[in-house]
Parts: structure tokens; C-alpha cells; sequence
């Protein structure tokens, strides 16, 4: 919500640091961004339908400043009017007035302070009596309605719940079906105003308007929410109504709005109609108490201080706290707790150490027993969307998916593991190891039920090390390092046509559910590095890969240390990934012949031929300089 | 002495898998979490509306229980859990305070754009038993924060509201580009709450938190996009070693 800043400053007496004012707000709750030094935009928390206007960030402020609170407001007598108002809902609307005014020769410019509003915050202009509706919920935070009085047929004005499905246009001219039940007021059964969301078409006003009704009424939070989202009408006062706005602001904020019309015009008639719900009218309080205060918030704040802080705030304080009408948000200790709490500043309340009971249990879990032993096996860990496309008799379907394709719960991990490798085989990969463990959902008659599977899916070569690069994936080197914990391991392959890649390599995958697994000591004894260090990571780039080998023959151990470091030191962006994909000793001539692989990748673009040619000169020529090597081809 | 070339093996590229980095950064925290004395405990992903939303004090008209923020499933009888707080009404219900326990794991929103997943992680925490204050709170948040980040960190505690609890308060940290980020939220229990849990909110008193997983991720890694997360791409996974 953006409020100017002159209006603030307007009422606050001392020169105002807007720093300070600022992170004073932050601390108060409210995240806010000085705009330009003009405009405040403040981030308001949805409890605080009191804080959507000028006055209800002033108030918040009492406890900091000295603060003009007064908003002049038309205090003279208001004759009542007869109007035929019946009020079918007053459940949802304990309180509303109505203004009937008649106005001659508006100015055409507004009083400096609404120009600002619609100058400065960039609100657009409408007509006379809509301009003025607007700055008032700005500046009150009380959103009014204004009728052409000409357009309703003898004030003949009822509110009710309507079921009727019909179609209802808007002051903005859109067009909404009304559906299930709506909170509407109607004239002659025609419906006028879909209310505390939007006026409609049929009564609003225009420039040469000069009889209006002006409605200013209390809507329950609960009778409007979820209405503006349904209709997708975004509105400054459903916005306010649905987080609650002043109970007893309606009459006030129709004097206040005549004593704006009179700064502009000349009134030439005037009369109210009012309507409480009695109910309504008792005021909710909550015990004062010190010491439970201090008790939650463990502070020893003194009971003056407590008082002064809420009175500041609008609360009356006895031995009971009177919570004001604007504050819908308050029923209990624990929230004056957090008025006083604010007010002070979290950050001004003392820390204090809390023992819990040291009880904890050396538990390695079972899933991550299974996690080391994918891991040392060279497998990567996935964690994949659970919403899918294909669905079995005991799937559970999303009522609202996010993508209508994908309507169910996966009962398997297959289809996810299945994208996941074709992924990264377009990506150029021909070592796919993957593994996901999760809860899988699904139904058995009216229950749900879940279970902790693991999946994992695996294809090409088996390390990108001289030890697996010339080998397969099979089924035997699965089974090698599985057996030891699950005894009837059963693999698939996975037809090639099954996966959107170009790879041709066999693909194997399996899944189970995790207790399958038998957890012994050989799974505890694992090798898995455990360091919790949090290596910086570089964007992947999606640019695609393009590998390099080079063979070197090397007279000596020696050469190979060297040419190792020459490696690492190579300092080349492009150069993503160095592996000896094979290497072999003659003992006769004492030489070893050793293959790296290069893989190559750019972050900004494609690598031409050039480039990359460019870059494992480089390495060749850096390396033919060391003594004892050579290089096949070269 | 020259090495003897007939039992030479160039350095071997062990070339083991890694955790996924969610999965990292989760048990990095638990153990955090744990090592203070939490007990860890987990619930469903597919919860009834009562636990995720009723006994945490979300009112019915609540923006969050609309069919456009929670995923609901089966007919409407349930929901994708929206966050990890019903595990922690469950675990209330199961035990008598004293208690401290934990829950982590998936949640879900119907959200999906640059900044907000359909799918992300939470841990959550909670402390019942006599006489818990704010500053008990407050105490705590920053140890767990400074544990996480470091001591040498900027903290700043705000006002900020949930539901369940009250007072509550959203904690920020200060980046290196000398902005606030939102770390972590957190409250006193709202002893309704506490009643909905059968736990007497006259002789005892809460703390609760919540913490985003990716959140601290992205931060202890330095990655800008959330995205990347879950697109299980092997040139991302790799760099988690």
C-alpha cells in the first residue's frame, strides 16, 4: 500500500527523518520502500485491515511522533431522510449509512492534498464524487459507494444474500456471472452494487452527477473474502473489507467526506440514513495483566509502560483493556503481548538461554544408509515433482492441478527417473546414474496410503574414470554392488523407444519399496566422505558440451606428476570436466600411455570448432614444453 | 628412490555420486537441529484440511485455503499439505509437555514462477513446557542462525504474522549486498493452538519456527535460481560434492 509522504509529514510536527520513519515501520511490522523520497510503500501483514490508510499508519506511530490525529469532519446537524433500505443481511453487515447530497458548482481543482493523492500516486481521475470516494478510503481507510441518485427509482435500496445466477456489469463495464451465493444490494430487483467488490454500471456516476447516495457500510471480513478472486475483480475496497476495516467509521467517514465535498462545492442538500445492528455494539475486551504479559514476552516492563503503550495505540486500559473497533485482529493476552512487544522493538528484547533435553540418538536413518551406498556407487540424487499424467486404478487425482496434463499423484517414480535420464542424455551425458527416494500415495478403497520407495535408473558407461569408462552399465554391475543388501534384486530394461534421447546404450532401472532392503553391517561400513561444506556453486550453463581427448606417451613417473600439475593449473573457463579415461604401462620401453578426456562447455554460447581447437592447443603446446612426453598424433 | 613403474596407477577419479543439494542442506540442519536436542519426527504429505489448516487456527475464509494457493486431492478430502506445521499438531497430540521435536520434508503450493515452486522443503520445530517466553525465542533463533550462518552475522528480528502463532516475528538476515533477506519464521504458539492439541495453554506455553530449506540452500551455495533445483540436471547435482 503507498501512502505520500507529504501527507505524513504533514501531521507530524518535528522534521521527520524518513531513514528513521522507516525503520520504525520495519520494526512495527510493516516492510516498507521509500519511493523517491515521495512515497511510502508499505508491505502490510493481512491481520492488519486497519493499517490499508493514512490514519491507520499514523496511529501506528503515536508511540514515536506527535501526531495531528484530527481529521476535520462536517460536525453540524444532518437531518435524516426517509429512504426504503432493507437491510436482508444484517448479519453480514451490522452497520451502514447513507448520504443523499446535492452539490452546485464544483471546482475544478481539487484541494492541494487530494491533488497530490491522484498526482503523486498516480490514481486516475473519474468524477467529482468518485475521486473524492477514493482519497477518503485512502485517507480513512473506509471504502464508500456512490450512486447516481437519479438512477435509483424513489432510494428503493435492498441488501441481501442472493442466489441467483445472472449476469451483473460492473462500473468498470466488465461483465461477471454471479455464481453460488453473493452479498448484493438491489433495486427493483435489479442488482446495483456487488457489495464491499464493485459497483455496477446500471447507477454509477458521471461528470455532471450532482445527486448522489453515498453508501458507506461495515461488511463482516468472512461475508467478502474470496469473492474478488472469483470474479477476478481487483478492488481497493474488497481489498480492505476482507481484512477487516473500522466497525464504527461509517457515519464519521460520511461527515468527513461532506466537509472534502465542501472545501470543492457548494452543498445545496444533505441528509443521512442510518442503520445498526444493536448486537453488534458491545466492545470486546481482554484482561490487563502485568505479569502475563512479562510472562510471555519474559520481560519486567512496568505496568505504566504497558499502559501508556496501548493507550497510545487506542486501547483504553483499566483492569481491563478495551480493544478499539478498528482493531479486529486482538482478542487474547498473547496478542497485547505482541502490541507491546512492537512497540518496544524485538530487537530490544533481551535474549534468554532455553535448556531443552539433550536426548539425542545416534539414528542413521535407513534412507540415508541407502543414500551412502548409491552415492559410493557413483549415483546422483533427484528429488522430482510428484504430479504426472498416467494414472492407475489407485492413483489419487489433484482436484486443481497446476497443468491439466499432469492430474495425478505418481504411485512410482518411474516416469520421473525416465525424463530425468533423457534430460541428461540431450545434455550430452553417456554416464546416467540416478536415484530418488519418496513417499509414494496412493488409494485402497476410501483410505489413503503411502510408502517410502526408492528408484533408481542408470545407462552408458560405468565411471567416468579409467576403471569404468570402456565398460557398461549391465545388470551384473548393478546386481555387484546390491547384492550384499537385497536378496531378490530384480532389474528391467527399459526399451530405448520408451526415452526421448539419442543414446543407444541399455537402460536399467528398479524400484522397491525401502525395507526391502536388508541394512547390515557392510552398509554402516560404507567410505562416504562426510563433510558438511558448502562448495560455491557456478550456473550451468545450457549451452551444449563437446569433448576433446588427448593420448599422451610419458617416459617416466615423473612426467606424469608434472603433466598432473600442468592439468589442474590450466586455468581455461571453458574446460568443465578432466578425467584419464585409460592409461597403460609398457615395461619393456618403461613408458605409459595415457588418455584424458576434456569435456568443454560455455556458459555464454555454442563453442565453435575454432575455439575449441584453440584452447587444447593451448593444453598441447603447454605440455610438448615438459621433458618426456609426447603425444600421439601430434 | 625412483617409483618402480610396473606397479605405477595414474590418480583414480573416484567418481562417486553426490546427495541432492536439498537433501545436503536438510541433514546439515537436522543435525544442527538435533545436536540442540530436538527429536526428529515426520507426518504425511497428504493431509486432512483439520490438521492442516482448522487446528492451526486458519480460518475457513483464509486466503491460503483457497483452490488457487493449496492443492487439494481426492475428491476434496484432502490436501498437499501446505506447509510441515500439521506434523507438529500431530506430534502435539502424541505427547505430553514437556517436548521439543522437528519435521521436515515436503510441502506443497500452487505456485509456480521464477521465485515460488509447487514443491519445496521446510523444517519446522516446536518446544512446549512451562514458562517458554519470547526471549527464550528470540534466544534460540539466533543460535540456530548463527550455527547455520556463522557468528559473524547481521540478524534482525521483525513483527510478522501466522495464524498459529502469537506474538510472532520473521527473522532477516543481512546479505553481502547489504540486503535484508527473510531467513526464517517464527512465534510463540497461539495458545489456541495449544488447545486444539488438548495441551492446557494455562500451564504451558510454546515456541515454534519454520525454516526454508531452499532458502538456506541458495544462500550456502550461492544459487540465484530456484529452478535449478529440481530439474535434475547432472551438471547442477555434481557441483553438491
Amino acid at each position: 500500500m503507498k501512502i505520500l509522504l507529504d501527507h505524513i509529514k504533514k501531521r507530524i510536527t518535528e522534521d521527520l527523518d524518513l531513514n528513521k520513519l522507516s525503520s520504525i515501520l520495519i520494526n512495527l511490522g510493516h516492510e516498507n520502500e521509500l519511493i523517491n523520497n515521495k512515497i511510502l510503500d508499505l508491505e502490510i501483514t493481512p491481520n492488519r485491515g486497519d493499517c490499508f490508510s493514512l490514519i491507520g499508519i499514523l496511529r501506528e506511530l503515536k508511540n514515536f511522533y506527535k501526531v495531528d490525529m484530527d481529521f476535520e469532519i462536517y460536525q453540524g446537524d444532518l437531518k435524516e431522510f426517509k429512504m426504503d433500505f432493507s437491510n436482508n443481511a444484517s448479519d453480514h453487515c451490522p452497520s451502514i449509512c447513507f448520504l443523499n447530497i446535492e452539490v452546485e458548482g464544483v471546482k475544478e481543482k481539487y484541494i492541494p492534498e487530494i491533488e497530490s493523492f491522484f498526482h503523486v500516486l498516480g490514481v486516475k481521475k473519474n468524477n467529482f464524487f468518485t475521486d473524492i470516494s477514493n482519497y477518503l478510503s485512502y485517507e480513512l481507510g473506509q471504502p464508500t459507494h456512490c450512486y447516481d441518485a437519479d438512477k435509483i427509482s424513489d432510494k428503493r435500496i435492498k441488501l441481501e444474500v442472493s442466489n441467483k445466477q445472472t449476469t451483473f456489469k460492473t462500473v468498470i463495464g466488465k461483465e461477471v456471472n454471479l455464481k453460488n451465493s453473493n452479498l448484493v444490494f438491489k433495486c427493483d430487483e435489479e442488482i446495483i452494487n456487488l457489495a464491499g467488490v464493485m459497483g455496477g454500471a446500471s447507477t454509477e456516476c458521471s461528470q455532471t452527477t450532482k445527486k448522489v447516495i453515498i453508501e458507506s457500510a461495515f461488511f463482516k471480513p468472512d461475508s467478502i473474502i474470496g469473492k474478488s478472486t472469483m470474479y477476478d475483480i481487483n478492488s481497493d475496497a474488497s481489498h480492505k473489507f476482507e481484512r477487516g476495516i473500522d466497525r464504527s467509521l461509517q457515519e464519521k467517514a460520511l461527515r468527513r467526506f461532506i466537509y472534502l465535498v465542501q472545501q470543492h462545492a457548494v452543498i445545496s442538500k444533505m441528509e443521512i440514513f442510518k442503520f445498526s445492528n444493536n448486537l453488534d455494539k458491545k466492545k470486546p475486551i481482554v484482561e490487563f495483566s502485568v505479569e502475563k504479559i512479562n510472562k510471555i514476552l519474559g520481560t519486567a516492563l512496568r505496568s505504566e509502560d504497558c499502559k501508556q503503550i496501548l493507550e497510545k495505540l487506542d486501547f483504553r486500559v483499566n483492569e481491563y483493556i478495551e480493544i478499539p473497533s478498528h482493531r479486529h485482529d486482538i482478542s487474547s493476552l498473547n496478542d497485547i503481548s505482541e502490541e507491546v512487544a512492537r512497540v518496544i522493538g524485538y530487537d530490544n528484547i533481551e535474549r534468554a538461554k532455553i535448556v531443552l533435553p539433550n536426548k539425542k540418538i545416534e539414528n542413521t536413518s535407513k534412507e540415508n544408509l541407502l543414500r551412502d551406498l548409491f552415492i559410493s556407487n557413483g549415483f546422483y540424487e533427484v528429488i522430482t515433482y510428484p504430479f504426472v499424467e498416467a494414472q492407475n486404478t489407485k492413483s489419487i487425482h489433484i482436484d486443481n492441478p497446476l497443468d491439466s496434463s499432469k492430474r495425478f499423484l505418481r504411485t512410482s517414480l518411474k516416469e520421473s527417473l525416465i525424463n530425468n535420464l533423457s534430460f541428461n542424455e540431450r545434455r550430452q551425458k553417456d554416464s546416467v546414474k540416478l536415484f530418488e527416494i519418496s513417499d509414494v500415495y496412493h488409494k485402497d478403497k476410501d483410505q489413503i496410503l503411502s510408502k517410502k520407495r526408492i528408484g533408481f535408473i542408470a545407462s552408458g558407461r560405468q565411471a567416468n574414470n579409467y576403471e569404468g569408462f570402456s565398460k557398461k552399465i549391465s545388470i551384473k554391475s548393478l546386481e555387484d554392488f546390491l547384492k550384499d543388501f537385497y536378496k531378490d534384486i530384480k532389474i528391467n530394461t527399459i526399451p530405448r523407444k520408451e526415452i526421448d534421447s539419442k543414446n543407444n546404450t541399455d537402460v536399467f532401472y528398479m524400484e522397491t519399496d525401502l525395507d526391502n532392503f536388508e541394512f547390515n553391517e557392510k552398509m554402516f561400513n560404507l567410505n562416504i566422505l562426510k563433510e558438511t561444506k558448502f562448495s560455491k556453486y557456478t550456473k550451468v550453463s545450457d549451452f551444449p558440451s563437446v569433448t576433446r581427448d588427448i593420448s599422451y606417451t610419458l617416459n617416466s613417473i615423473g612426467s606424469y606428476d608434472q603433466l598432473e600439475k600442468l592439468l589442474i593449473s590450466i586455468n581455461d573457463k571453458i574446460i568443465k570436466e578432466v578425467f584419464i579415461f585409460d592409461y597403460y604401462v609398457n615395461p619393456k620401453t618403461e613408458q605409459i600411455k595415457i588418455g584424458y578426456r576434456f569435456i568443454l562447455r560455455s556458459d555464454e554460447k555454442t563453442l565453435k570448432d575454432s575455439e575449441v581447437s584453440e584452447t587444447m592447443e593451448k593444453i598441447i603446446t603447454e605440455s610438448l614444453k615438459m621433458d618426456g612426453i609426447s603425444i600421439l598424433g601430434v | 628412490m625412483p617409483k618402480k613403474i610396473d606397479t605405477f596407477k595414474p590418480k583414480l577419479n573416484k567418481d562417486i555420486g553426490a546427495l541432492h543439494p536439498i537433501t545436503f542442506t536438510q541433514q546439515f540442519l537436522l543435525n544442527i537441529l538435533e545436536e540442540l536436542g530436538f527429536e526428529l519426527i515426520y507426518g504425511p504429505e497428504i493431509e486432512t484440511e483439520d490438521f492442516n489448516f482448522d487446528r492451526l487456527n486458519i480460518k475457513k475464509t483464509h486466503p491460503a485455503r483457497q483452490m488457487h494457493d493449496t492443492f487439494y486431492v481426492n475428491n476434496e478430502s484432502h490436501v498437499l499439505r501446505t506447509h510441515t506445521s500439521p506434523v507438529q499438531i500431530r506430534g502435539m497430540l502424541e505427547r505430553k509437555p514437556p517436548t521439543a521435536f522437528i519435521s521436515a520434508g515436503k510441502v506443497y503450493r500452487k505456485d509456480d514462477d521464477a521465485t515460488h515452486l509447487p514443491m519445496f522443503h521446510q523444517i519446522e520445530g516446536i518446544i512446549v513446557d512451562k514458562n517458554i517466553s519470547f526471549s527464550n525465542l528470540k534466544d534460540l533463533m539466533f543460535d540456530i542462525l548463527e550455527k547455520i550462518f556463522g557468528n559473524d552475522i547481521s540478524l534482525r528480528f521483525r513483527p510478522s504474522y501466522f495464524p498459529f502463532t502469537e506474538p510472532s516475528a520473521e527473522v532477516d538476515i543481512l546479505s553481502d549486498e547489504d540486503k535484508w533477506l527473510e531467513i526464517l519464521g517464527c512465534g510463540i504458539v497461539n495458545p489456541i493452538v495449544l488447545e486444539n492439541c488438548k495441551i492446557d495453554s494455562k500451564e504451558f506455553s510454546g515456541l515454534a519456527f519454520g525454516l526454508g530449506v531452499e532458502r538456506i540452500a541458495m544462500l550456502k551455495f550461492g544459487i540465484s535460481d530456484i529452478r535449478e533445483f529440481y530439474k535434475s540436471n547432472l551438471d547442477f547435482l555434481k557441483q553438491i560434492k
